[in-house]
Formats: C-alpha cells, sequence, structure tokens
C-alpha cells in the first residue's frame, strides 16, 4: 500500500462529529438481521431467487401512477430511505433545499423477461439482426423500460418522493463508493452547506448481468458467494439531537491502484462483514444492522473491496 | 477554525470528440462552425427511426468496449499537458470520472442466448482478459485503468448523474483541491451510447431529433424548429491543482475553476421543473461558492440539449439569475456541434469554455436560426465573437432532475 508518507485525512474532531438520527435497510425477508449478522443458512441449500427483493412501496409514494415507472431497486431505495427518514423524526415536507443526497448504487441490473424478449426478437438464425432488433425486438419492448435501468434512478425516486433538492453525489458500484459518498456527506456537513445528509446505497444484484460483472471482478471466483438484493440509508447531521443513533468518530479510505485487465494477484482477497454480498449496501446494511441491535460501544466497519479500496469507519453508540 | 481555501487551476487538458480527438482540432471546428453530426456509420443503423448521431471520426478501437479508449487517449492528452515531471508518489492524486449508463452488447448477448447457456456457464469457461470484454459494459474499468496508467494515491471517484456527471466529478474535484484534500486530480468522463440499445432506447422515447434527411442541420439549442437532441460520444479530461501546487511544480495554469453547485429537482422523471427553480439553484450555489454575483459572469455556456422542455426551462432559470442582464450576457450552446455527448458532455464543453477564457473568443451556437420566443436570451449566433472573458458558467442538467454548475474563470498571472 503506497500510503505510508502522505498527509492523512484528519481525525473528526470533536466539535465536527457527525451524528446518526436515523437509518432504514431492506432484504429479502429470508436474510433477516440474525442471519446476515451470524447465522445464515448454508448458501448449498438456497436458491439465488429466494433473496429477491420486491417491497410494496405504493403507499410511500407522492403519485402512486409512478410505480409503473419503477424497478425493484428504486422501490428498495425508496423504502429504506421513508423508514430512515421516519425514525430520525423528520417530515418530508421540510427537507427540500437544506438535505443533500449521496447515493451509491450497486452494478446496473436488467430485467431477465425483457432480455430475452430482446434477445429472441433480435436473432435471426443465432445471430445478431439488426433489422429484427429495430423491427420486432424494440417495438415489443415497453419504452418505460428505459426509466427503469437508468443508474441514477434510485436516486430520482428517493428525492421525489422525500422531497430532497438540495446538493447530491451519486456513485457506483461497490462498498468503496459508499465510503466515498459518506465521506462527501460528512464534508458538506462540516462546511455548513446542507443541515441533514441522507446516504445510503441500494443494490439489485438478483439478476444475471449483475452477476457477470461481480464475476468478471470476483478475485475469490467462490462458488459459494451468496448475493442478496438490499438498500440501506443512514440520516446524518453535524448537530446533536437529544438522542442520536450513533456518532461517527473516524473514516478513512485507502486505494491501491491496479489493472483490472489483468488477472488480479492471488493474495488479495475480499473481506466481508455479513453472511451474504450485499454489494455496495455491505457498509450500510451492517451500521443498519448494528443500530438495530442497540448495544452501547464502539464498533468498527472495515470493507476490503474487489477494486482494491480498504476503508474503515468508527462508529459509537451511546 | 479558518480554513484557508485554495485556488484551483486547469493545468492540462485532452479531448475525444466528434470534432477532432484533440483540444486544437476541437476548438477550431467550434470556431467554424462546424456540425460533427453525420449518418451513423458504427453499425447499421438504417432500420432504427433515428439513423444520425455526431460519431468521433478516425480513432484506432482497441478494446471492446469504445469508452474506454476515449477515456484513456483524453486522459493520457490532459496528463501530458500537465505533468513534464513525473508526481510523487507522495502525493494525493486521484481520478475523478462521470460514466453513463452501461449498456450491453446485443450481439454478444444473443449469442450467449442462442447457444441455451446462461451467462454464468459461458463465463466459467473463459480466459479472464475475454470475461471482461465478453459484454461490452465494464464502464467502472475505464477509472482503474487510468488510475493505475497514472499511479494515483486515491480512489477514483465514479459519478452516475447522467448528463451531469463528469461536470460533477469536475465540481467534486473542484472541492477536494480547494480544501485540501487532494493535490492533482484528473476530473472528466467518457460515453458513448452511439450502439443499437443506446441509439435504440433513446428514439423510443422520442428524445432524439429525426432529421435523418438534413445531419448537419439537426442539432439545433433554442431554435422554434427544434425537435430533440443529436446523440453524440467522446470524452474529456481535466488536470486540476492549486495554483500553489501547479506553480511550484512549473506548470502552465490555463485557467481556474471558481465555482460549483448543483441541485436536485425533484420532479418529473423526464422533465426539468418548467420554472428553472431546480437548475437556478444550482447555479446560485455555484455562484455562491464562487463568492461571485451574477452580474460578474462573462457568458454562459448552456446544456442547451436543442429538445422543448429543457431549452425553455434553462431559458428562465438563466433570466432569473441574471435578472436585467439577461438580454445582454452572451448564451452559447456547443452541443450544436458536438451533438449530446451524455456523461461526456459537462466536460468536453467545459474544455471549450476554458479554451474561449484563454483565446478571449467564443462560438456561437450553430443552426440557431430563428429563436423560440420562449427561449430569448442574448444567444451567439452565425458568428463568434470576440469580448473581454473573465468568467464563465457551465451548465450541466442530467434526466432525472440533476443539475450540476461549474464557474471557470481566466487566469490572470
Amino acid at each position: 500500500m503506497n500510503t505510508q508518507n502522505r498527509k492523512a485525512p484528519p481525525p473528526l474532531t470533536n466539535n465536527q462529529k457527525i451524528f446518526v438520527l436515523g437509518c432504514g435497510w431492506i432484504a429479502n425477508e429470508l436474510a433477516t438481521a440474525n442471519q446476515l449478522l451470524s447465522d445464515m443458512p448454508s448458501t448449498d441449500e438456497m436458491q439465488p431467487e429466494q433473496f429477491r427483493c420486491d417491497p410494496d412501496v405504493r403507499h410511500l409514494l407522492q403519485d402512486r401512477k409512478h410505480i409503473k415507472l419503477m424497478a425493484r431497486q428504486d422501490k428498495m431505495a425508496v423504502f429504506a430511505a421513508n423508514q430512515a427518514i421516519h425514525q430520525a423524526g423528520l417530515d418530508t415536507n421540510t427537507l427540500e433545499k437544506h438535505t443533500g443526497l449521496y447515493f451509491t448504487v450497486g452494478t446496473v441490473p436488467f430485467e431477465q423477461s425483457p432480455l430475452n424478449s430482446l434477445c429472441d426478437n433480435s436473432s435471426d438464425q443465432g445471430k445478431f439482426s439488426m433489422n429484427r432488433f429495430a423491427n420486432k425486438a424494440m417495438p415489443a419492448l415497453n419504452p418505460l423500460l428505459t426509466f427503469k435501468c437508468l443508474p441514477n434512478m434510485p436516486a430520482y425516486h428517493v428525492s421525489y418522493n422525500m422531497g430532497i433538492r438540495g446538493p447530491y453525489q451519486i456513485n457506483y458500484p461497490g462498498p468503496g463508493q459508499w465510503f466515498q459518498s459518506l465521506q462527501q456527506a460528512i464534508n458538506d456537513l462540516q462546511q455548513h452547506k446542507i443541515k441533514v445528509a441522507i446516504v445510503g446505497a441500494v443494490a439489485d444484484q438478483i439478476n444475471p448481468l449483475v452477476r457477470h460483472h461481480v464475476k468478471r471482478l470476483n478475485i475469490d471466483n467462490n462458488n459459494q458467494h451468496l448475493l442478496i438484493d438490499s438498500a440501506s440509508i443512514l440520516v446524518l447531521s453535524a448537530q446533536d439531537a437529544t438522542t442520536p443513533l450513533a456518532s461517527l468518530d473516524e473514516i478513512s479510505i485507502h486505494y491501491q491502484s491496479f489493472n483490472p485487465l489483468q488477472a488480479p494477484p492471488e493474495s488479495f482477497n475480499t473481506s466481508r462483514m455479513l453472511n451474504a454480498d450485499a454489494g455496495a449496501v455491505d457498509p450500510g446494511l451492517f451500521i443498519a444492522l448494528t443500530l438495530e441491535k442497540k448495544n452501547q460501544g464502539q464498533y468498527s466497519v472495515v470493507i476490503k473491496s474487489t477494486d482494491r479500496i480498504n476503508a474503515s469507519l468508527r462508529l459509537s453508540i451511546p | 477554525m479558518t480554513t484557508t481555501l485554495k485556488q484551483v487551476a486547469v493545468t492540462g487538458l485532452g479531448v475525444v470528440c466528434p470534432l477532432g480527438n484533440n483540444v486544437e482540432k476541437m476548438m477550431t471546428a467550434l470556431f467554424a462552425l462546424e456540425s460533427g453530426t453525420s449518418k451513423v456509420t458504427h453499425f447499421d443503423a438504417s432500420p432504427l427511426s433515428v439513423n444520425i448521431a455526431a460519431e468521433v471520426k478516425q480513432f484506432p478501437r482497441k478494446q471492446a468496449d469504445i469508452k474506454l479508449d476515449f477515456a484513456l487517449s483524453a486522459a493520457a492528452q490532459a496528463m501530458q499537458q500537465a505533468v513534464t515531471h513525473p508526481l510523487s508518489r507522495n502525493e494525493r492524486t486521484q481520478l475523478a470520472i462521470g460514466i453513463g449508463l452501461e449498456l450491453f452488447s446485443m450481439p454478444d448477448l444473443v449469442k450467449a442466448h442462442s447457444n441455451n447457456k446462461t451467462l454464468e456457464q459461458l463465463l466459467a469457461v473463459m480466459p479472464w482478459h475475454e470475461r471482461l470484454s465478453f459484454i461490452n459494459t465494464p464502464s467502472d474499468l475505464a477509472a482503474h485503468m487510468i488510475s493505475h496508467e497514472y499511479q494515483m494515491t486515491l480512489a477514483p471517484e465514479i459519478h452516475i448523474s447522467a448528463c451531469a456527471a463528469s461536470t460533477d466529478a469536475i465540481g467534486r474535484a473542484f472541492e477536494a483541491i480547494r480544501y485540501d484534500r487532494a493535490d492533482f486530480i484528473l476530473a472528466g468522463g467518457t460515453d458513448s451510447m452511439i450502439n443499437p440499445m443506446g441509439m435504440g432506447g433513446f428514439a423510443r422515447i422520442g428524445a432524439l431529433s429525426q432529421c435523418n434527411d438534413s445531419p448537419e442541420a439537426a442539432s439545433r439549442p433554442f431554435d422554434i424548429k427544434r425537435n430533440g437532441f443529436v446523440l453524440g460520444e467522446g470524452a474529456g479530461f481535466m488536470a486540476m491543482e492549486s495554483v500553489e501546487h501547479a506553480q511550484s511544480r512549473g506548470a502552465k495554469i490555463l485557467a481556474l475553476i471558481s465555482g460549483y453547485g448543483n441541485s436536485l429537482d425533484a420532479f418529473r422523471i423526464s422533465d426539468p421543473r418548467p420554472d428553472g427553480t431546480g437548475a437556478l439553484s444550482a447555479m446560485q450555489r455555484a455562484l455562491k461558492s464562487a463568492n461571485m454575483a451574477a452580474n460578474q459572469l462573462s457568458a454562459i455556456s448552456a446544456h442547451g440539449t436543442g429538445t422543448e422542455k429543457n431549452d425553455v426551462a434553462e431559458t428562465t432559470a438563466i433570466r432569473d439569475l441574471l435578472a436585467d442582464r439577461a438580454d445582454h450576457v452572451p448564451v452559447f450552446a456547443s452541443k450544436s456541434m458536438l451533438g449530446h455527448l451524455i456523461a461526456a458532455s459537462g466536460v468536453v464543453e467545459t474544455i471549450a469554455v476554458i479554451q474561449s477564457l484563454q483565446q478571449q473568443h467564443l462560438h456561437a451556437t450553430l443552426n440557431l436560426e430563428q429563436i423560440d420566443p420562449h427561449c430569448q436570451l442574448n444567444h451567439v449566433t452565425k458568428n463568434s465573437q470576440t469580448l473581454q472573458l473573465d468568467h464563465i458558467l457551465k451548465n450541466s442538467f442530467g434526466f432525472g432532475g440533476k443539475n450540476a454548475c461549474l464557474i471557470a474563470s481566466h487566469y490572470k498571472p
């Protein structure tokens, strides 16, 4: 790691502390808090599809007709955001311009059914045909599908339904970038650009395209790798609340550059805090589950991701 | 505790775009009012309802995903201009990149589907390098390839805020240097959606101009006859560092980035707020960050897509921002010639802004023959203009209500 001589980021001082006011999370009901933290069933017994998450969020929408524009990751993000904002005791009518949104989106999925339809209707004797694609495959697709596969849509649905109009940062695609989102939120809070920061991530991973991407950078090549769908959101403030859920004491992010076109060194292994791979949501989900237990103390959140980002966070639960 | 904010300098520029594959060629074409739009040649687009686009020309493809080639070339140009001696490994160096939607290669997918094999089954027997290029989607690879090439020491930032992505990459880089969180950042973006899925998808929702018979006249921001944008492609990067850092290395300072602001519309999924308040908010935040008033702006580089709603909303926002100067501050739209480079549009148009500040010369908006009455501003039309340029505002507005604005300033040593 070539970070030894560089200026280290200063630890958060007392008057710059960041407080967690609310948190929300969602995963498939098979991935309960206890299972994710300590008691996940053997992956041999589970089918990947069992960890798909598709919450009904119609009651949370400003306009119920928007449900037809929403992919599963959009719904998961709105569900978790609503839970977190509610727990923080905030009113979505007052968030507006003093609230920032810092959001990490996992590898972008594409639904299996339209993917099959596209392939079937574009194929001519096993080869791609532009004529069939233009005249048969595209007309067969629902045009609203465009809105379901854009990576910035989860952030859109959260901002629209929660009334957030402040600054934002939307990044991609893994847990290292979640730490970068968190760091940016902390910066904006400490510079008084905002009063409240919504920091979250969503990962729709029960999907063949996502599995492909996970495998292309998955050094372990581990077939036991249990991917789950999930979202998590934290509500942060630099102002001490009467009963904050936790405070963030220190954050650090380190990186070792690498050539992704070369096979990675065998010695590099990823590490995971949960008994399943929640992708970009991993660190936020771990924090949400830890906060749910309400056990006082200091906790470390550490990731070592496939894209060579090592990051850690220390939080205290009062 | 008071923090001394650093001035942020731009010391290197690199571009691959439909008007040329370096900065000089792009600027020559912009000042000459040349269109980059023509019939699509990358694939047979004739069966689609739209078969024109602003393609990058005469550019050798090395990777399966051409976005990677664009990014590597533009990054190399910017680094070559900015860094004559290698940066110290002890410095905090970083890449900030805006990328677009990851689209898959239809031929690859059809091949897999026709063999009745799942992707996992196909990938299991493939060598590593083929796995990476089998599906034409690894946009995040560009971040790590460039970071590795220049031995960046901080984790790359990968922004996905649609058409505002590379503007956000530059803006966040500006803040990181300003607040002394980084020493040197290569910021920009890369994108290409000129492929069957990209063009088919945009055409399906009616966002693209259908002027197939007159490609050069298709992109016409703020014109009464505008009917959608023209898809473009390319990449751009800017080397950014503090003025004192640049001076200590003996690097030439090309311009300053003085302000950045962004905002969320929280409105409709595909339309901007008609009253322009989302865009206005981002512009005001950029001015506040620059500690500047609207009357200090010399010109505005518009987002100017040529779609009906965007151009009206942007006009409303600019008029509210400039108030009684709205009929005097020159406004120009680079997309009239470049097309819409989506995630890379912000950086490539910002590079044009920096060149305008250096040359004290603005290019005109092509095809702006009759200004829409709802888009009345002091548009630069027909001929480029020479004038005193101190500060130029650059707007970028993305699908899903992401608004990002930068202020670039003339550097006077």
